[in-house]
């Protein structure tokens, strides 16, 4: 909780300072052309296509047992024999 | 008597360091290539980073691209956390280094695979288009899984007892 708390404050302390006030992409006409081409409709299908892999490398973190299996099965079997 | 199935004693550390490698690997691609050579951003074969609006357009899924590679690395210290905690994991550098180059080599591999030849979102050099370096990209994938599986099958698969080590067993009072 107290962890959660003090990452609140510190995302708000960065949020609220000069340099995100800055930002290039907030207020500028290349910003406004910029938001356009990136949140527009096709945002989602953008989004999608950038995390394609992720699915694929997330069940491979999950599926480290077949990893384990298949690197340890000759001294798996030496130690049973 | 029933044949019990073997303990999976590094599966912790394996997690961990696979987590590590795509996310690290993930990072060094989006580092080297997309930012300090500039050989592609992540939409650079659809939108070409020509004017200031495209190029800043790429830097934006450039960094959704960097926040999903910081999600995994921070994963992969929790899992590293995690399995240093626990008992009878072998806390061997050589496992540890073989799972981060399956990690990053399938890193490689996927984005490879994904990005560079079924979608066409980038290619490796993007002035050339479709080339040998994106070929060469998924090549380093399968060296780097060959090398860590060659350093995971010549690591200790169990436990060597090491100085600090608690046996683990019933007895866990925290008093």
């Amino acid at each position: 909780m107290k962890t959660l708390l003090c990452a609140a404050l510190l995302c708000a302390a960065v949020l609220s300072s000069s340099g995100a006030t800055a930002c290039p992409l907030c207020n500028t006409e290349t910003g406004a052309e910029v938001r356009a081409l990136a949140f527009g409709p096709g945002f989602l299908r953008l989004l999608g296509v950038t995390l394609a892999p992720a699915p694929i490398l997330l069940a491979l973190v999950a599926g480290t047992g077949f990893l384990e299996r298949s690197t340890t099965t000759r001294e798996r079997a030496s130690d049973a024999a | 008597m029933p044949h019990e199935p073997a303990p999976t004693p590094r599966r912790p550390l394996l997690a961990a360091g696979v987590a590590l490698g795509i996310g690290l690997g993930g990072f060094l691609d989006g580092i080297v290539f997309h930012q300090i050579l500039q050989l592609h951003h992540m939409f650079s074969a659809r939108i070409a980073p020509t004017t200031v609006a495209q190029i800043e357009f790429n830097m934006l899924w450039d960094g959704i691209f960097h926040l999903f590679t910081w999600a995994m690395t921070a994963a992969g210290v929790v899992l590293l956390f995690e399995a240093a905690r626990r008992p009878g994991v072998p806390w061997c550098g050589r496992t540890l280094l073989g799972a981060i180059a399956v990690g990053w080599g399938a890193f490689n591999l996927v984005e490879g695979a994904i990005d560079h030849h079924l979608l066409h979102l980038h290619h490796v050099v993007e002035r050339l288009g479709p080339s040998g370096w994106d070929w060469a990209f998924l090549a380093s994938g399968a060296l780097l899984i060959g090398a860590g599986i060659a350093l995971l099958r010549s690591s200790p698969a169990s436990a060597v007892p090491q100085r600090g080590d608690v046996a683990p067993g019933p007895v866990a009072s925290a008093s």
